[in-house]
């Protein structure tokens, strides 16, 4: 029952950030600019497209008019014509988004799988060779701007050495002699779905580069915050309570460190998928990855603000429902949670 | 004897100071006793505790000093060979039940993983002698409790399941670090009771930590008295009380109150305990003492046996 | 006190602070790192091999040039000396962060106090706003502003200056309320001194240090997000040199002359690593419940 109300509250939140979200798009469109109709047509529109977007945004009327217009379009789907596609920008969104989730989602479970269990070992061999490796690589990780990296990955593992492709998100040409079509979008997800193996591993090779970059981030950071978790934990009494029974390294590693030691790195995994999807917009340029990033590094190429702003609207919507899982999900792990 | 000590000492290493929580302690612990350590706090007694069981934690560390069970020096032994004493023949009661069960687990689960880990029982096996060891320290209805988290049971029921934990490998050394604080005083008698039974029926050795006179007139065979880290005096219990030699152990005895005695005699103790990283020289005991003389506040007096059972450290007996 | 005997006192605080760095070798190379930066940033006009390098020119006849003696780190697509335009680089980014982390202390402390101080509706009402903020990936929100406002530095740093204050509003406003209640406070408002006379003679040296300890670190983050504005083409416009626009135009040439790629990001990862070790190792120094490994059992 305390948890249904949580999750009503949670849920309460989540809509309270999207208005947020909507309300400053609305002042960066329709308030900050001299001229919001420029904005929404594109800087060579033509008089009648400006006629036209003047009308359609009731930019002749008050701004408070103009703001429940706004909503009435955001709610309504009608976000805008892409000036550089010409096609509406939510059907973009549509096209580019799953490729982005599978990236981000990817580099997601690789860097914190690896950051929660290296954390772990760094934490319970404190002050060890491991321990003062995993310190010093993951500062350094931390610090390495991503498109860097992604750059410098491309260049030796995929330019000089050929170990993997260098861009893109699969081979087309393998795609259309397995006849491989997608259907969530997801193409790990559907290659598997269809058992069209070679599709997989093609697509895993082409995936792994920009996961790899991606996953550095939340690597890093998860790591240090296991680690930190796991030092505080094993200090508790609950752990010398359990060691003075001798149980089994497994049980105490997993069961009564790691289990304790959860719950600041759920918090993290959440906020660290933030800064994924903000690496997503430089890394998809990286290796033209047909994703969202891509699409809005185009976008901010050809000024075309509405695609601009429906996808960083969509962005960020996505960033606060992944967190209100998490916050769900720390709520049913941790028994003791105070609402 | 079970349990033989000597020249025991535990220092914690702090950036600025070392606490010296066990210095020179020698102890033999007979098979087959209460055998009481009575102590005011931060004397030690835990950390006497955990050095058995050889877990000082950092930067805590045993510095020298042997610690026998039965011809085993568990000092020498490595992790793994402990590891086969450690939940199998010594067990440990934690002196807060609150803090001593895992927040995230059942209860019923943390004592399944020593019934299974330790003892290899199949989970039908376990549950059975758990619920066996959950009626015998009288926790009320054990099926349902078994199923809580321990942030749903009492300091007093989570003690017991402490309690039947460390019952359940049937262990010969039981060290029970105040095994009664979180209870009332009916539980507290039925608990020292069974406590005796162990000891009388099933011929286990007991370690009873406690500051409490009376637990330890009640329970114990044998007691030692720790001061700032040192024993200072040990014996059987009957004579301890009924003479007790050391000024502190007669502070002790007769701060606690009786209807045999008159009131005048109550003394009660002045002062406070020392800093254990900062220990006086001479008799630690000296600037409380009554009866201090010019030699102790010079030099430390030896813990002298006066038999072969009675062993006090003090410059009066010499 | 008399002044002399004040700046004695002072100098030998900032002497024990020095002997404390340089125990820990991390923070101090940091410190190092930071300050040669700092040095950089500041004489770059001056110290750089080819001062005309740093605007619009072409050298038709060292196009694409890898390292050589006269030029360290290469030429570039107009054949500018690289070493030159990396390190006046320096410059534009370390102003850049630099303005984008005082303005977002400045906001962030000056909503935080408020909140803090005032609680109730007022302290309600902001921090459900800095909340929401927090819950939007601020460079996302930042590429937004950013895109509206038009490219160029300055809006870059608008942009993120914006989107860059909830965190520090949320910290002073936390520090705020555990030293609200205390007793010198208390004594302050009995004795009659002003709110703001109160909040800025007593809240804030308390907390100078945890805002320090996230400025110097937060100083990398900026770093990092001015240059991944760059490279996305929302922040410094050429021919002013900045280390991810000059990624991104010379991935515009293709992988072959790795020198116009490598040398740039090295810098901003040398940067943003000497600010996060120094952050770290303030952070050791003025917080000490930070230094984790205490008693804990070797398992
Ligand atoms: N991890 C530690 N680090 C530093 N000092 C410690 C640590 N643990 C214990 N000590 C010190 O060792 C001394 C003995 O502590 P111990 O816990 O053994 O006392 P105690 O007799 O069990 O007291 P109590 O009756 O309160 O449980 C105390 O002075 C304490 O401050
Ligand atoms: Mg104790």
């Amino acid at each position: 029952m305390r948890l249904l109300f949580y999750i009503a509250r949670r849920i309460a939140w989540l809509f309270f950030v999207i208005f947020i979200v909507v309300t400053i798009t609305f002042i960066l469109s329709h308030v900050v600019p001299s001229n919001p109709a420029l904005i929404w047509a594109g800087p060579h529109a033509t008089k009648q497209e400006i006629e036209k977007a003047i009308k359609e945004l009731g930019l002749d009327k008050p701004l408070i008019v103009q703001y429940l217009i706004y909503w009435k379009n955001f709610l309504t789907g009608n976000w805008g014509v892409s000036i550089h596609t010409r096609r509406p920008v939510i059907e973009d969104i549509k096209t580019y988004l799953p490729a982005t989730m599978e990236l981000a989602f990817f580099a997601m479970f690789v860097g914190t799988t690896l950051g929660v269990l290296l954390g772990l070992i760094s934490g319970v061999k404190y002050n060890s060779v491991i321990d003062h490796v995993c310190r010093i690589v993951s500062l350094e990780f931390i610090a390495v701007p991503m498109f860097w990296l992604g750059i410098m990955l491309q260049l030796v593992l995929a330019y000089k050495l050929h170990l993997l492709p260098l861009t893109g998100r699969y081979d087309p040409e393998l795609a259309a002699a397995t006849g491989f079509h997608t259907i969530t979008g997801f193409v790990l997800l559907d290659s598997l779905l269809e058992g069209n193996i070679p599709m997989f591993i093609d697509a895993l090779k082409h995936i792994l580069l920009p996961g790899l970059t991606l996953a550095t981030g939340p690597f890093a950071i998860v790591l240090r915050v296991t680690r930190a978790s796991v030092l505080e934990v094993l200090g508790r009494d609950y752990v010398r309570h359990a060691l003075s029974y001798g149980l089994p390294r497994k049980v105490i590693m997993f069961k009564y460190v790691l289990r304790n030691a959860l719950s600041p790195i759920l918090t993290v995994i959440g906020l660290e998928f933030g800064y994924v999807l903000s690496g997503n917009f430089v890394v998809e340029e990286v290796f033209e990855w047909p994703g969202l990033g891509r699409y809005v590094f185009e976008s901010i190429l050809n000024s075309d603000y509405p695609a601009i702003l429906g996808s960083v609207t969509v962005i960020a919507i996505i960033y606060v429902i992944v967190n209100l899982i998490v916050d769900i999900v720390y709520a049913l792990v941790n028994p003791k949670v105070r609402y | 004897m079970i349990l033989k000590i000597c020249d025991l000492r535990v220092y914690y290493f702090l950036r600025d100071k070392v606490v010296r929580a066990i210095d020179k302690i020698d102890l033999e612990v007979p098979e087959g006793v209460v055998f009481g350590i009575v102590g005011e706090s931060g004397s030690g007694k835990s950390t006497l505790a955990h050095a058995i069981i050889r877990l000082i934690p950092p930067p805590g560390r045993i510095v020298s000093g042997s610690i026998f069970f039965r011809d085993l020096d568990l000092v020498k032994l490595s992790e793994k060979e402990l590891n086969k004493i450690r939940g199998n023949r010594i067990t440990m009661i934690p002196q807060d039940p609150i803090s001593s069960f895992n927040p995230t687990v059942r209860i019923g689960d943390q004592l399944l993983d020593v019934a299974i880990h330790k003892l290899g029982l199949s989970r039908r096996e376990a549950a059975k002698i758990i619920i066996e060891k959950l009626k015998l320290v009288r926790m009320p209805s054990p099926e349902i409790n078994m199923r809580k988290y321990p942030h749903e049971l009492s300091g007093g029921m989570l003690q017991r399941a402490a309690i039947a934990m460390a019952l359940l490998p049937d262990p010969d050394l039981i060290i029970a670090d105040e095994p009664t604080t979180a209870l009332d005083v009916t539980i507290q008698a039925a608990i020292l009771k069974l406590i005796r039974d162990l000891v009388d029926d099933l011929k286990k050795t007991v370690i009873l930590i406690t500051h409490n006179m009376g637990i330890v007139a009640e329970t114990c065979d044998k007691i030692a008295v720790m001061y700032a880290g040192q024993i200072v005096e040990l014996g059987d219990v009957y004579d301890m009380l009924s003479e007790p030699l050391h000024p502190y152990t007669r502070a002790l005895i007769m701060a606690v109150p009786r209807a045999d005695r008159e009131i005048e005699r109550l003394e009660p103790l002045v002062g406070e305990p020392p800093s254990l990283s900062d220990i006086p020289r001479g008799c630690r005991f000296h600037p409380r003492c009554r009866l201090a003389k010019p030699i102790c506040k010079r030099e430390e007096p030896p813990l002298r046996y006066l038999d072969s059972k009675r062993a006090v450290r003090c410059w009066l007996y010499v | 006190m008399s002044i002399s005997s004040r700046l004695i006192y002072w100098l030998r605080g900032a002497l024990n602070t020095l002997r404390l760095v340089r125990q820990s070798t991390l923070a101090f190379s940091g410190l190092c790192i930071v300050s040669a930066l700092a040095f950089i940033a500041i004489t770059a006009p001056y110290i750089v091999p080819y001062p005309e390098d740093i605007g619009a020119i072409v050298h038709p006849s060292l196009i694409n040039k890898p390292p050589s003696l006269a030029h360290p780190f290469g030429t570039d697509w107009f054949g500018r000396d690289l070493l030159t335009r990396c390190l006046y680089a320096a410059r534009v980014s370390l102003s850049a962060s630099l303005i984008v982390v005082l303005a977002g202390v400045c906001i962030g402390t000056i909503i935080g106090l408020i909140a803090g101080y005032f609680g109730g509706i007022v302290d309600e009402v902001l921090m459900r706003v800095t909340d929401a903020f927090l819950s939007i990936p601020s460079l996302i929100l930042a590429i937004a502003i950013a895109a509206v406002l038009g490219h160029g530095i300055t809006n870059a740093i608008i942009a993120l200056s914006v989107t860059w204050w909830p965190w520090y509003a949320r910290l002073v406003r936390g520090e705020v309320i555990n030293i609200r209640n205390e007793v010198y406070i208390l004594a302050a408002r009995a004795m009659g001194a002003s709110s703001w006379y109160i909040m800025f003679r007593h809240i804030l040296p308390n907390i100078a240090g945890p805002i320090l300890v996230n400025a110097s670190m937060d100083m990398g983050f900026a770093i990092l997000a001015i240059a991944s504005l760059g490279f996305i083409g929302l922040g410094a416009v050429p021919p002013t040199p900045e280390w991810g626009s000059m990624i991104s135009a010379a991935l515009q040439y293709g992988l072959d002359y790795w020198w116009e790629l490598v040398f740039p990001g090295l810098m901003i990862f040398i940067a943003v690593l000497g600010f996060n070790l120094l952050g770290d190792g303030l952070r050791d120094l003025l917080d000490p419940r930070f230094r984790t490994g205490r008693g804990v059992p070797r398992i």
